[in-house]
């Protein structure tokens, strides 16, 4: 939607539709879902490697000219999230960063704690900080006060495609944010995205519904497709819901037989 | 001279720096990032920076993540 | 003047296989590898597993994969040497409602190629194989997906090679345009993608290697899903036992991380409690060959080098097909049309 542009940090982009490639089975894969997604955003992770050949996914982004959003997953604490942003900084030369500081394996939930340090310490040292953040309006409202460039609230937990267990708590998020709201974790489904984007969020960012999807490139047009009713829909206004119905065709003027 | 790279002994050639290596060894220096005895190198850095022998290398790429 | 009519790069099954494949066919064959150990073979549980290593989007590979298991009965018979193979079949486990839901998903999608395998309550999984815990929601049997011991396999197929006089070099090839042969063969694994130039990268992969103290009495390799995460384990005959694997992008670099033998055994003792018992033998670390789609590279590449190469997961699986079409590609200049698929050149996306 080139009239309403979604913009982060002073970007402006057209998809609304952030990609995570995390989960893809094969480089092929990542390929295809990032073209079938329209995403002009995507998420990387950082990990050791001494190969020439583990490059190869910032190439296969590069070449369809794709905005890299790395992430700070698998980081426990604020320590190794700093670092594992700065490590991303110099390889990517991009100053965003995707902070996600998780509790335990079993859940990966966020760690209010370790975040908010972490956010705090990274919009100081110059980050445009995107946090993926537990679905808590005032967890949200602090880390925009310190000034992190979106928050990222859960859907529900990563992987699971629950997808949103509290719409009220993402309708409040949304109501008091001064940044991007950005659904972040849980979408299983592009009914999910599209609930995500009536609930008045600014995008969506997926990463196993699409890649761990039988067909991920389809369900990759699927998302993109939602995320864009979803938005019109937000727009456009929904109806209220009644109790009782409400005719659509006129009540006078009846044939009278 | 000898060096540790992502926890192994690596035998590299003297003098060489953070560039050369991620070149030698990653062939791309895009996405690409350097580890030298626990800080992290910064890219403006890495043409200036020689290695010495015995320093802890981690060499760090950008992998499929959500 | 060529000194052998085929080189062949890389001593690990794969080209091993294609060497003793094209000595049979009358080539003077010289196979090149100064460590054929470091190939992914050596870590390899040998799953010989088309149906329940089936993945969606990979039906062309499953073709390949479906031939090649084919072959396995009559190609390990003419080794005529212990090898290992086992036709005893595969259970699949789920642990729970939502690893059968999606066990249950790829068996239709299976049962939609053609593929036979059966779905079984827990009760029925526990008949089969009553080591397992108890409380499974279900799983799969599949009787055709069977397995061979990668490490019996190589020593037979090399064994064979020789006596079909192949000529090994325990020498590192750095230049494959340096090599004097009338046709070259890279079969480098992991390794092919830095001496080819190729879109191969290495996927680490660690399996650990157990001595249990009763073996499982149905001999079935069982793989799980739990909670989302697969692990196989492979009964050799001997009692010792197989469990694999992770998947790590690391690289070259096989340094055993505890991390994922922590994994792995904790998804292996979940489905199979006994296995905690069991004496810890070895952890192995190898790296597969990937490829942009996981499927291998074979057939002549631009620079008229013979790739094969690229076998990812299937290495040990694909061994028996792509040893003779690439042996008649070398001894005729033909394709045969299993392999046509996998053309080197058939994507631009770097793996």
């Amino acid at each position: 939607m080139a009239d309403d542009p979604f913009i982060i940090a002073g970007v402006a982009l057209e998809s609304r539709l952030i990609l995570g490639t995390g989960g893809a089975p094969s480089m092929q894969v990542v390929d295809e879902v990032l073209v079938a997604s329209g995403t002009e955003l995507c998420t990387v992770a950082m990990r050791r490697a001494d190969a020439a050949t583990s490059g190869s996914l910032i190439d296969v982004i590069d070449r369809r000219g794709i905005r890299v959003l790395p992430n700070t997953a698998g980081c426990r604490t604020a320590v190794e999230a700093v670092r594992t942003a700065q490590l991303a900084r110099e390889a990517l030369e991009t100053d965003w960063v995707k902070l996600e500081v998780v509790a335990d394996e079993r859940t990966l939930l966020p760690d209010p704690v370790e975040l908010l340090d972490a956010a705090g310490q990274l919009v100081r040292a110059g980050f445009q900080v995107l946090p993926y953040t537990n679905d808590d309006p005032v967890l949200a409202r602090r880390l925009q006060q310190l000034g992190c460039v979106a928050v990222m609230p859960l859907g529900s937990p990563i992987g699971t495609g629950l997808g949103i267990r509290n719409p009220h708590n993402i309708e409040l998020i949304v109501s008091e944010a001064t940044v991007p709201v950005i659904l972040d974790a849980g979408i299983g489904t592009a009914s999910d995205a599209a609930l995500a984007m009536e609930l008045g969020c600014d995008g969506v960012l997926l990463a196993s519904a699409v890649t761990r999807a039988q067909q991920p490139a389809r369900m990759a047009t699927a998302m993109a497709l939602a995320v864009q009713a979803g938005r019109h829909a937000r727009l456009a206004g929904r109806i209220p819901r009644r109790h009782h119905a409400h005719a659509s065709s006129p009540t006078e003027g009846m044939p009278v037989f | 001279m000898i060096v540790t790279i992502n926890g192994e002994d690596r035998d590299i050639a003297d003098g060489s720096t953070v560039a050369a290596l991620i070149d030698d060894l990653l062939g791309s220096s895009r996405g690409s990032a350097a580890v030298v005895d626990g800080d992290v190198v910064p890219r403006s850095e890495w043409d200036s920076l020689v290695l010495r022998a015995g320093q802890e290398i981690e060499l760090i790429v950008a992998v499929q993540g959500g | 003047m060529s000194t052998t009519d085929v080189a062949i790069v890389g001593a690990g099954v794969i080209g091993t296989a294609v060497a003793w494949r094209a000595a049979q066919r009358g080539l003077t064959v010289t196979l090149f590898d100064p460590d054929p150990t470091r190939g992914a073979w050596r870590t390899a549980a040998g799953m010989l597993a088309p149906i329940t290593e089936l993945h969606y989007a990979e039906s062309a590979l499953l073709r390949l994969n479906l031939a090649s298991l084919a072959r396995y009965p009559s190609f390990v018979e003419e080794l005529g040497l212990p090898t290992g193979y086992r036709a005893n079949g595969t259970l699949e486990v789920a642990w729970d409602a939502a690893d059968l839901a999606a066990l249950r998903d790829l068996h239709a999608f299976g049962t939609s190629l053609g593929l036979s395998s059966r779905l079984v309550d827990g009760a029925e999984l526990r008949a089969i194989e009553p080591g397992l815990a108890p409380g499974l929601p279900g799983g799969l049997v599949a009787d055709s997906d069977h397995q061979v011991d990668p490490r019996l396999l190589h020593a037979a197929l090399t064994t064979a090679a020789r006596a079909a006089g192949v000529r090994f070099v325990a020498e590192e090839v750095r230049d494959l345009g340096a090599l004097a042969a009338g046709q070259v063969v890279l079969a480098a694994g992991a390794w092919s993608g830095v001496l080819g130039g190729l879109p191969v990268r290495p996927v680490k992969g660690q399996t650990l290697r157990l001595r249990a103290l009763s073996p499982l009495a149905s001999g079935r390799v069982v793989r799980a899903s739990v909670k989302g995460s697969t692990v196989y384990i492979v009964p050799r005959e001997n009692g010792d036992v197989v469990v694999g694997a992770s998947s790590e992008e690391a690289g070259f670099d096989v340094t055993p991380r505890a991390g994922a033998v922590y994994e792995l055994l904790r998804d292996a003792q979940t489905v199979l409690p006994e296995l905690g018992e069991a004496e810890l033998v070895e952890v192995s670390t190898g790296l597969r060959p990937g490829t942009a789609d996981n499927a291998p590279l074979l057939g002549r590449g631009e620079d008229g080098v013979i790739l094969a190469t690229g076998h990812y997961r299937n290495g040990v699986l694909l061994t028996p097909v792509t040893a003779d079409a690439i042996a008649t590609l070398l001894a005729t200049g033909e394709t045969d049309p299993v392999i046509a698929p996998f053309t080197p050149s058939r994507t631009a996306v770097p793996a």
